[in-house]
């Protein structure tokens, strides 16, 4: 064996500690050329305090020794460092002091007397040793930086894919409702959770120039980002068709879906394969025309409270698809319609079944896609595994009244505070309602009419509200405005029973131009006016607005209650 | 709804719901901070919800006037509206028992 010692040795320290004279300068000697640094101690208190000091890579140390032997040195060593390697000189090795040795990891025994070849053999393989683990180490390291990398890019990419979802999908009727030329008004709200960023199911809410409403709703079989891309390129193609391809040429509903049916075939793999659907809304005609490709069925309620399934007309949609049948529904009747894509229906329920079985049920129960969608969550077991989820409501917002109560408060805040009271006190004695519900629609009329006040007959703009505000002046500047107002506000307050629990619209009309569109955003971080919506969303099933002139209507399901039949 | 005041802490009992309660409210607030307090406690027992037009005010305190606003909330409805309005950090607001 050459009495060399590997390269690597020169990036190490070498603590030696030795009592012997003789002995320590042999070890410095033969070692100092090999080590970056050798720091010597000539007995255990010595050696442990150098240990503290300079942190060795490898301690060499006698056991014999005044004051603190070897392994007493190297047990307190192991209480600050578990894993520095040891090499242990000793003329004497009994049974104890060799379990004690192998307890506190000592990695080499060197038996003196000792030649220098035994010693630098000893240090040689630690020194490799030591070369392997921190290799490891610092790939180790390396991995975990390049993970972090990853996952930051990853993180941003997601968020980049997120935004372009929201991109695409397109609610035109978000709050707001669409008019029939016999002044019935329609809403369609729509419920989608996504289980990834990029998910499998999509929609598009389209107000057409024409007056109509182009529905477009879509679940990509499979998971993943293969079903996200070809939802995302579908819905791309649904909002292409109305924005350039419908404005500039107009197009009966069968060309819209025949374009798509060839569009799809060129996206579209050999084995894949997409349920979805197109609801053409005129209420012009009265009637919805509609092309479902394996969707679950469609649920329509009418007035009476009946509710009934419409089926899809046509299979899933493949490359190969090339013909479609079109249906057409009259709305003459129709209280409300619901789409949902598979995500609702296969939802596992407690009991081991899905949510199909209950979904007929629930709906008949539910006026409003909020009461629904509380009912779905309730009924709903482990929710680990879940689908996206899609579900889209279009309703009728003028239902026959089954009790109605309207009213023209005075322009004060005084006078709307009297209108709520009374509308409650009325709807109190129509329906028995919880405290709970109670007080939401107190909450709730107060926002209402208050907006209708300020926002409406006596034109205060967000910005001339949050300056008033904050110059202090709110109250003096309403009262003002109050008194010189010519405006006029309606409070009308109905009920619809023929859904199983009792849908209260709170409608509030008022003489202003209507709610400008940045109403319906949220306000910025600091503002202190526009939270008035916000807080009528939270507390209610949702509101619409309407024209001409300012129209707030709020829906909201009477949980509990039980009105007429 | 019933409002109490000890110093800078105002305890409001009952549901923020009417225009008289928001009244009520606002009120207290400018009274508070008309005497120049820097600081307001605002502890809401049992009230589900507060009126946008004491939000309006609230930010109005917080981010014009610069007064250190802790807010005490004992009912989790209360505390999910002002979650959900991305509030709780700008009024202070925690949770507290009833």
């Amino acid at each position: 064996m050459p009495l060399s010692l590997s390269p690597h040795a020169g990036q190490l320290t070498l603590l030696l500690v030795e009592d012997d004279p003789y002995l320590s300068e042999f070890a410095q000697t033969l070692l100092g050329l090999h080590f970056k640094r050798i720091a010597v101690a000539k007995d255990g208190i010595e050696g442990l305090c150098r240990f503290i000091e300079c942190t060795p890579d490898i301690v060499l140390t006698d056991q014999v020794m005044p004051g603190l032997r070897g392994l007493d040195m190297v047990r307190k060593i192991r209480k600050v460092n578990p894993r520095t390697p040891v090499v242990l000189m000793t003329g004497n090795l009994d049974h104890t002091m060799l379990v004690d040795a192998i307890n506190l990891e000592v990695a080499k025994f060197i038996p003196k007397p000792f030649g220098p070849d035994l010693l630098v053999q000893a240090l040689d393989e630690l020194v490799r040793r030591l070369l392997g683990e921190k290799l490891l180490e610092q790939h180790r390291l390396q991995e975990i930086e390049l993970l972090r990398y990853r996952d930051s890019y990853h993180c941003m990419q997601q968020e980049a894919a997120l935004r372009k979802e929201h991109h695409l999908v397109r609610h035109d009727l978000r709050h707001l409702s669409i008019t029939s030329p016999e002044g019935i008004r329609w809403g369609v709200e729509v419920s989608h959770s996504a289980r990834d960023i990029m998910c499998g199911d999509g929609y598009a809410v389209r107000h057409l120039p024409d007056g109509r409403v182009l529905i477009f709703l879509i679940d990509s079989m499979g998971s993943g980002l293969s079903a996200s891309l070809t939802t995302l390129l579908a819905t791309s193609f649904c909002n292409f068709i109305v924005e350039h391809l419908y404005q500039c040429c107009g197009m009966r509903f069968q060309k819209i879906i025949d374009l798509f049916l060839s569009y799809v075939a060129g996206v579209l793999l050999d084995d894949e394969a997409i349920s979805c659907g197109f609801f053409l809304v005129d209420l012009d005609g009265t009637f919805m025309e509609t092309a479902a490709f394996a969707l679950p069925p469609l649920l329509v309620r009418d007035l009476s409270g009946a509710v009934r399934f419409e089926r899809s007309t046509n299979p899933p949609l493949s490359r190969y698809s090339l013909h479609s049948k079109v249906s057409r529904l009259s709305l003459d009747g129709v209280a409300d319609l619901l789409l949902v894509t598979d995500g609702v229906t296969d939802a596992p329920v407690t009991g081991n079944t899905s949510y199909k079985q209950h979904l007929r049920e629930d709906f008949q129960a539910s006026p409003t896609l909020a009461s629904l969608s509380r009912r779905f969550h309730a009924r709903i077991a482990d929710d680990q595994e879940r689908d996206d989820r899609t579900m889209l409501h279009l309703r009728r917002l003028d239902l026959p009244p089954a009790w109605s109560f309207s009213c023209t408060p005075p322009l004060s805040l005084n006078g709307l505070n009297a209108a709520a009271e009374e509308a409650l006190a009325l709807l109190k004695a129509e329906v028995p309602l919880q405290a709970k519900v109670i007080d939401e629609l107190e909450l709730v009329l107060t926002e209402a009419l208050t907006n209708a006040l300020e926002h409406g007959c006596l034109g205060l703009g967000r910005e001339a509200k949050s300056l008033a505000i904050k110059e202090g002046d709110y109250d003096e500047l309403l009262t003002a405005r109050c008194a010189g107002a010519h405006g006029r506000i309606q409070l009308i307050l109905t009920l619809w029973s023929a859904a199983e629990q009792p849908l209260l619209q709170v409608e509030v009309r008022d003489s202003g131009p209507g709610l400008p569109a940045d109403f319906l955003r949220s306000p910025g971080p600091n503002a202190v006016s526009g939270r008035g919506l916000k807080v009528i969303e939270h507390y209610s099933d949702g509101f619409y607005t309407s024209g001409p002139g300012g129209c707030l209507i709020i829906s909201k399901t009477l949980e509990g209650a039980c009105h007429g039949t | 709804m019933e409002l109490e005041r000890s110093g800078n802490v105002v305890t409001i009992k009952g549901n923020i719901k009417s225009v008289e309660d928001s009244a009520l409210i606002k009120d207290a607030i400018k009274k508070i901070k008309g005497e120049g307090a820097r600081n307001l406690e605002l502890r809401i027992v049992d009230s589900f919800s507060m009126t946008s037009t004491v939000i309006g005010n609230l930010m109005k305190l917080v981010h014009h006037d610069k007064v250190q606003l802790a807010m005490i909330v004992g009912d989790e409805r209360l505390y999910e509206l002002l979650d959900e309005l991305n509030l709780v950090q700008d009024f202070n607001v925690r949770q507290g028992r009833r």
